[in-house]
C-alpha cells in the first residue's frame, strides 16, 4: 500500500513540476537561441556578399563613387556592433544593431536602384548572380526575423503567464526584448528586383 | 515555434493559400489535363527515387501578396515538403497574372540547390518559354532542372530552427497508442496497478521519443486514466486510433524551409 502511495506522489509530482514550467521554460529559452543565431547568421552572410558586390559594381566604368563610399561604410558600422550571446537580453544593444543593419540595407537599395543606369553592368552574369543571392539573403533575413518575432512573443508569454512565470522565475528568467515589426524592418527595405 | 504563431505573421495579407491534395497543383488551368497529369507522374517518380518532395504550384494571381512570402506560407501551410529530419523540399511557384515565380528550397537542399542555381533556372530555362507563351514548356523545363540538380542526394541540413517546430500531436499519438497496447496486455492486473504502470510506461516512452516535457505529462496523466478504463472501452479506443491513421492522399512530411531559393520575372 505504501509503496503505491509513493508511486502515485511522485507521479503527481512530476505533473506539478512539469506544469509550472521550471522545465518547460528551459526549451522555450533555447528556441530563442536557436531563432537569434538563424537572424545573426543571415545578417553575417549578407555581410559577406557586400565585398563581392562591390567589386562587381567598381568594375562597371565610372560607378558613383559616393554609392560605393555608402555601402562600404554601412558594412563596416554594422560588422563593428559587438554581437555575443548577451545581445537578446539587452533592448540598448538590440536596437543598436538593428539600426546599423537597416543602414545597411538601405546604402543596398541605393546601390541597385543607382546600377539601373548601367546596362552592361545590369546585363553581366556575374551581377546578376550577386543580385539574386543578396535578394535570397535579404528573404532569409526577413523569414529569420519573423520567425524570431514570433518565438520570442511565445517565450514572452511563457514567463509572464501564470503557471509557467513560477518555473521561469525561479530559473530567473525575465521577459526579453525584440524586433519592431512596424519600423526598423527589413521587409519593407528596399526590394531587390531586376 | 508553435505553428499558429507563424501563421499569425501572415494573418494580414490577402493571398489565398490553394491546398495541397496532389504534387501539382493548377488553380489557374494554365496546363493540358494531360501536361498535368504528366508532371504528376514525373513528380512522384523522382519522389519515389530520391525521397525528396517537389510540388509545383500555378496560381492566377498574387492578391497584392510578395511572392516570397505566398510561397513560403504555401509550404507552411502544406504540412511543410520534403522530410522533417532531412528538410529536402522543393516548392516551383507560379503566379500569372503579376508574371512572377519562385523556387522555394527547404534548408537540406540549399547545398544543391543554391540561390544562384535557382536563379539561372528561372532565368534562362523558365522564363524564355514563358514569354513565348509554352507555359507547359516552362515548367516542365524548371521542373527537370530542380530534378537533375538534386538527383545527387541531399547535402546535409544547415540552420536548424529548433525541436519544437515538430508536431508534438504525433508524438502524443504514439504514446497513447503504446499504452492502449499495453493496457490490454495488463488486463488482469487491478486497475489502480494498472494505471501506474500504463503511466510510467507513457513517461518512459514519450521522454524517448520526443524529450518534451508537455508530451511526457500528458502522456502520464493519459496512462492512468486508460490504465483504469474497462477492457472494452480500450478495445474501442485502439480501433478508433487505427481508423484515424488512413486515407490521407499527398502531404508534406514537415520539412522546414528558412527562404532560401531564388525569384524570377517573366
Amino acid at each position: 500500500m505504501h509503496r503505491r502511495i509513493h508511486l502515485a506522489a511522485f507521479v503527481i509530482a512530476s505533473v506539478v513540476v512539469a506544469g509550472c514550467g521550471y522545465n518547460g521554460v528551459i526549451d522555450k529559452d533555447e528556441a530563442v537561441k536557436a531563432a537569434w543565431s538563424e537572424v545573426e547568421n543571415q545578417y553575417q552572410r549578407r555581410a559577406d556578399l557586400v565585398p563581392n558586390l562591390v567589386a562587381t559594381v567598381k568594375g562597371a566604368s565610372a560607378f558613383e563613387a559616393g554609392t560605393l563610399t555608402a555601402v562600404i561604410e554601412a558594412r563596416a558600422r554594422a560588422t563593428s556592433v559587438r554581437v555575443d550571446a548577451s545581445i537578446i537580453d539587452d533592448p540598448k544593444r538590440l536596437e543598436e544593431f538593428q539600426q546599423a543593419q537597416q543602414a545597411l540595407s538601405s546604402s543596398l537599395g541605393r546601390l541597385i536602384a543607382v546600377a539601373e543606369a548601367y546596362p552592361a553592368l545590369k546585363a553581366s552574369d556575374t551581377y546578376r548572380d550577386l543580385l539574386v543571392q543578396l535578394e535570397g539573403t535579404e528573404n532569409r533575413i526577413a523569414v529569420a526575423r519573423g520567425r524570431y518575432i514570433s518565438v520570442v512573443a511565445d517565450y514572452n508569454a511563457y514567463v509572464q503567464r501564470l503557471p509557467t512565470s513560477i518555473g521561469a522565475a525561479l530559473r530567473k528568467k525575465s521577459t526579453r526584448p525584440t524586433f519592431n515589426a512596424t519600423t526598423h524592418d527589413a521587409e519593407i527595405a528596399p526590394k531587390v528586383g531586376f | 515555434m508553435h505553428p499558429a504563431l507563424l501563421l499569425a505573421l501572415f494573418a494580414t495579407s490577402a493571398f489565398d493559400v490553394p491546398m495541397l491534395s496532389t504534387r501539382v497543383v493548377d488553380a489557374a488551368a494554365a496546363l493540358s489535363a494531360e501536361q498535368a497529369a504528366r508532371l504528376e507522374a514525373r513528380l512522384a517518380d523522382y519522389e519515389h527515387q530520391t525521397g525528396h518532395q517537389l510540388a509545383v504550384v500555378i496560381v492566377e494571381t498574387l492578391d497584392g501578396t510578395p511572392i516570397e512570402e505566398a510561397s513560403l506560407r504555401t509550404v507552411e501551410r502544406w504540412n511543410r515538403l520534403g522530410d522533417a529530419r532531412r528538410d529536402d523540399g522543393l516548392l516551383f511557384f507560379i503566379a500569372l497574372r503579376e508574371r512572377q515565380m519562385r523556387i522555394e528550397v527547404g534548408y537540406g537542399l540549399e547545398g544543391a540547390v543554391p540561390d544562384v542555381v535557382a536563379g539561372r533556372i528561372l532565368r534562362e530555362l523558365v522564363a524564355p518559354r514563358l514569354a513565348a507563351g509554352d507555359t507547359g514548356g516552362a515548367i516542365a523545363a524548371g521542373t527537370e532542372a530542380l530534378i537533375a540538380a538534386t538527383g545527387g542526394g541531399v547535402s546535409g541540413t544547415s540552420g536548424a530552427i529548433s525541436s519544437a517546430d515538430v508536431d508534438p500531436w504525433a508524438d502524443v499519438g504514439f504514446v497513447v497508442l503504446a499504452e492502449l497496447v499495453i493496457g490490454l496486455l495488463l488486463q488482469r492486473l487491478s486497475r489502480m496497478l494498472r494505471g501506474l504502470l500504463v503511466a510510467a510506461l507513457g513517461i518512459g516512452v514519450g521522454w524517448v521519443i520526443s524529450g518534451s516535457v508537455a508530451v511526457v505529462a500528458v502522456g502520464a496523466v493519459a496512462g492512468l486514466v486508460i490504465g483504469a478504463l474497462p477492457t472494452h472501452s480500450m478495445m474501442w479506443a485502439l480501433s478508433l486510433g487505427r481508423g484515424g491513421g488512413a486515407g490521407a492522399g499527398f502531404s508534406g512530411r514537415g520539412g522546414r524551409f528558412g527562404g532560401g531559393g531564388a525569384t524570377g520575372r517573366w
